[in-house]
């Protein structure tokens, strides 16, 4: 371990690195040529948007499984470890059933439905199985509006993974400098951070060609690849780190004597020679009596003495002793001037072990009780209802897929989300001070285990884990909101009698624009990104979830209560995250309460409305 | 439901601290809470999924209109 920590935080990733990462995207776009290579002639809109509903077991099971990975699986959930430990096994539980409740509560139901009314979206569904326009238009906005917010923030966290792959590299170096020229004299792009700029072009544009040339099949082709990268990466990385830190019940020991850090400020005072205009972020410093801290923000040198340094205090020998001696700065004065320790856990040894888990913030800790239940709820059925999952429901070949995929899925679960607890336990053992930037600790991992293990090269593989998660989600919510405009306002609505080169002239053109609109909302992106994808992603879910089990499994819902229902979902979402405080929820996620009212709402109005029409029912629920 | 019921039951009564001297034993290098709370009921859905594709949902074509096995 003590190899391990020289390096310490200084290492950028080699070009070798940039090599292997390039190659990985070029087999991202091999594979959407390959793919529409393959794509059978006639049927455009079922091709484009479907594949011809004809998806095998590892495609299927494969797409799904990368597309419910998204950004958040590989930075944030190894950020949450990182900074909380053990109790992230109980909070990710809820994931051992979300393929049996996910893929099979609503797969072959819905598959059989879609195909009898030939729908290729989920408004498509939803109208048609009511005879209902207005049930298609609202499930429509619903999808766009949310869907957008949810893209905006996935190229966000795209973007911020290349910056952290390529940041050192020599040739990205001269490209950021290049592409600042460019941006400095374009209005719209002042403010802007040029590196930023140029991954975020970088990756709208890659993720923007392969979903526009290939479609579904696309999408579905690169999802099947970016599952098996990230399932690589997650068993190279499980290996590497059990290594380093000499096993699991060694870094297990030594977890059980770290305490949380303490946040605070110092006042720092500068050596008489003291040229640098800057203390990088994350520069390692020494107090008097040998106490170490980190600086949490870049301080600008303006004076020999600098007052109220942001900084994060280790609070155990042992994590000090895990610290590279040469990174340490010993010609920088550190007076600590306050100390904010954690709310939950600040002198508590074992508390990385078990649940509730420290909390810098929260008094009661983590994760309480009541939110450890709700997120076991959320995670399967939230994923249930994604539309962008459901779609993929609507696109496997015959039941026997469906068996075979829901069991390969539940497998691809247990290895990659059990792995990442261990993984980023031990990487707390192995890199401390990460907490004045958690959500960089995937990389940083990633980084430092291979170059120890003398595959650096491996680094590019690895940081494509999170990369392909986030691109496997983003090209399939893209295709999900151009295939809900496409077919379900142009073609219904606009111009039914569209012929086959009008379609796809349209469809080319409409996932260029959402893309790119995406990609210009991005260039500014709102701060909390993971709170947007949390709302937007529960909100979908509120909406979409219980709306879609009564159509497919009640034959008495009606298309008011299927609206109602959808609208009630998605209102108390909001209202809920936003007005209502946690105390008045009793403790619980807004997701329980959205999909209780969501489904009191169907019910209701449901029975107060006209029954649908018989030959509605036969047609639905009894066999031909 | 079971899984739920089992994972949240055991882990408030075991895993979530009842004083503040608890100490958490580790087994085969995990804590042992993550096995029993956590890890068994995973691998008891895991064996149940497993089983339910093989006996529990039945083939069709499709596109017939039968309802879920």
């Amino acid at each position: 371990m003590a190899e391990f920590v020289m390096l310490g935080a200084a290492i950028g990733v080699s070009n070798v690195a940039l090599v292997s990462f390039l190659v990985y995207l070029a087999l991202v776009i091999l594979l959407a040529w390959l793919s529409s290579r393959a794509a059978p002639s006639g049927g455009f809109v079922s091709e484009y948007f479907l594949g011809s509903r004809n998806l095998g077991v590892w495609a299927f099971a494969l797409t799904f499984a990368a597309t419910s990975a998204s950004g958040g699986s590989f930075m944030g959930f190894p950020a949450l470890i990182y900074t909380h430990g053990w109790v992230l096994a109980l909070w990710i539980a809820g994931y051992m059933i979300v393929p049996i409740v996910a893929m099979g509560l609503l797969g072959k139901r819905l598959n059989q439905i879609s195909r009898r009314v030939d729908a290729v979206t989920i408004p498509e569904v939803l109208g048609q199985r009511f005879e209902s326009p207005i049930a298609g238009i609202v499930g429509t906005l619903l999808i766009v509006i949310f869907i957008f917010y949810y893209l905006l923030a996935q190229f966000k966290a795209g973007s911020e993974i290349l910056i952290s792959l390529l940041s050192e590299v020599s040739h990205f170096q001269t490209a950021v400098q290049w592409t600042a020229s460019i941006t400095t004299s374009i209005p719209l792009l002042e403010g802007t951070e040029p590196d930023y700029v140029l991954c975020l072009s970088v990756f709208s544009a890659a993720v923007i060609f392969y979903v526009v040339y290939g479609g579904f099949r696309a999408v579905v082709w690169t999802d099947v690849m970016q599952g098996i990268i990230m399932f690589g990466g997650v068993v190279v990385m499980l290996v590497l780190a059990l290594y380093f830190t000499g096993g699991l019940t060694n870094a297990n020991h030594k977890l059980a004597q770290y305490k949380p850090p303490a946040f605070g400020t110092a006042r720092l005072t500068l050596p008489k020679a003291f040229t640098e205009e800057a203390i990088p972020r994350g520069t390692w410093l020494e107090t008097e009596d040998g106490q170490l801290v980190r600086t949490g923000r870049r301080v600008e040198v303006d004076s020999d003495e600098i007052n109220s340094v942001e900084i994060l205090m280790l609070r155990t020998e042992l994590e000090q002793e895990a610290v590279n001696p040469q990174l340490i700065r010993r010609d920088i004065q550190v007076e600590i001037l306050k100390r904010d320790p954690y709310a939950y856990g600040a002198d508590v040894e074992g508390v990385y072990l078990r649940p509730p888990g420290p909390d810098p913030g929260k008094a009661d800790g983590f994760l309480a009780i009541g939110i450890a239940f709700s997120f076991f709820v959320f995670w399967p059925f939230g994923s249930s209802g994604q539309p962008s999952n459901m779609v993929r429901l609507m696109a496997f070949r015959n039941t026997r897929t469906l068996r075979m995929s829901i069991i390969a899925v539940s497998i691809y679960f247990s290895v990659i989300y059990f792995s990442l607890v261990i993984i980023f336990c031990c990487a707390k053992v192995l890199i401390p001070g990460m907490e004045i930037n958690p959500d960089r600790i995937m990389p940083e991992m990633a980084v430092q285990s291979t170059t120890m293990a003398g595959v650096p090269w491996l680094a590019g593989i690895l940081l494509a884990a999170p990369f392909a998660a986030v691109m496997s989600s983003v090209d399939s919510f893209l295709l999900v909101v151009s295939s809900s405009l496409v077919r379900d306002i142009y073609q219904r609505y606009i111009n039914p009698s569209a012929h086959e080169s009008q379609l796809k002239r349209v469809t080319y053109g409409g996932t260029i624009t959402i893309g790119l609109l995406a990609t210009l909302a991005a260039l500014y992106p709102p701060r909390y990104l993971q709170d947007i994808i949390v709302i937007a992603s529960g909100g979908l879910a509120a909406s979409f979830l219980v709306p879609m089990a009564f159509s497919l499994y009640w034959r008495r819902a009606t298309a008011a209560g299927i609206i109602t229902g959808m609208i009630v979902g998605c209102l108390t979402h909001f209202l809920l995250t936003f007005v209502v405080s946690e105390e008045v929820r009793l403790g619980l996620l807004p997701f329980v309460w959205d999909v209780t009212f969501s489904a009191l709402a169907v019910i209701v109005v449901s029975l107060l409305t006209k029954p649908p029409r018989d030959e509605v029912i036969r047609r639905y629920f009894d066999v031909d | 439901m079971a899984s739920c019921a089992w994972v949240i039951v055991y882990c408030y009564f075991r895993a979530y601290p009842q004083s503040p001297s608890d100490e958490t034993t580790l087994l085969f290098g995990f804590p042992d809470w993550v096995i029993w709370g956590i890890a068994l009921p995973w691998l008891a859905c895991n064996v149940f999924t497993i089983v339910f594709c093989l006996f529990g949902i039945k083939d069709d074509t499709p596109d017939a209109g039968e309802s879920d096995g």
